[in-house]
């Protein structure tokens, strides 16, 4: 058996495993602010197929929003963690984009209040839960 | 004057692959909490290696989070900073994804008084 036919019969199951395999990068993170409760976590994934890296919008990652809601349909969704990854198949030719969002359901809360124990401002103003304009906060 | 131009580079190419360079990947910040409650800080790091352009899990992420979360188990994390970067070891050849969670673990229950200050 030549050499070059030797080399080439150990390199195909290299170059095969490395074409069906999948290798999952990371894109980018993100965190908000962790509630007190956290008895109902929820978690939603969008994903999306690319083909060669023709990627003309990213769309997709709007639909999280809905989702989340969905899930927490009475309450408020605290704590987000997002994860935006990308998974590479048959040696990068098949990508697929996935971007999960996981955080928890807080029991009919809006931002305005202080759900964690903290006084909000909202649109740069200080406001309390009942609308004044100079919230104390006692401790 | 050859050789010591190999040397040269040599000495560089070595410092090049011993020091790793720091990449930031993504960045951000929720919103902070007034300035007496940030008294307690809490912090939460992990990280996962890619030899050779093959990552192992993304895992840590997960991991990271519940670390972060396990730290303030009584209250909530406010100022909640992210970050995910990169740090390239070998010329690239070694890559450590980190990602950094810190943030205020807030405990005290603060109450938002009902103070009505209206002009007439």
């Amino acid at each position: 058996m030549s050499s070059a036919r030797r080399m080439s019969l150990t390199l195909m199951p290299i170059v095969t495993t490395l074409c069906l395999s999948a290798c999952t990068y990371t894109r980018a993170v993100s965190q908000t602010n962790v509630p007190r409760e956290r008895g109902r976590p929820v978690e939603v994934t969008v994903k999306k197929n690319i083909i060669l890296g023709f990627n003309f919008d990213n769309d997709e990652v709007l639909q999280l929003t809905r989702k989340l809601r969905d899930k927490c349909p009475s309450g408020s969704v605290r704590g987000i963690m997002t994860q935006d990854l990308t998974t590479l198949y048959f040696g990068f030719f098949y990508w697929e984009r996935k971007t999960l969002a996981k955080g928890y359901c807080v029991n009919g809360r809006g931002v305005a209040d202080s759900t964690d124990g903290v006084a909000r401002s909202v649109d740069g103003v200080a406001s309390g839960a009942d609308g004044s304009l100079e919230p104390e906060i006692s401790l | 004057m050859k050789q010591q131009l190999y040397r040269s580079a040599l000495a560089v190419l070595v410092v090049q692959c011993l020091s790793g360079c720091m990449t930031v990947r993504s960045v951000s910040i929720s919103q902070l909490p007034e300035s007496p409650l940030r008294q307690s800080v809490v912090k939460a790091q992990t990280s996962s290696p890619i030899v050779i352009g093959i990552p192992f899990n993304t895992d840590y992420l997960d991991e990271a989070r519940a670390d972060f979360v396990s730290r303030c188990k009584d209250g909530a994390i406010e100022g909640v900073l992210s970050k995910h970067e990169d740090v390239n070891y070998f010329i690239g050849l070694v890559v450590v994804q980190k990602v950094s969670l810190q943030g205020y673990c807030v405990r005290k229950i603060a109450s938002v008084s009902t103070k009505k200050k209206r002009k007439v």
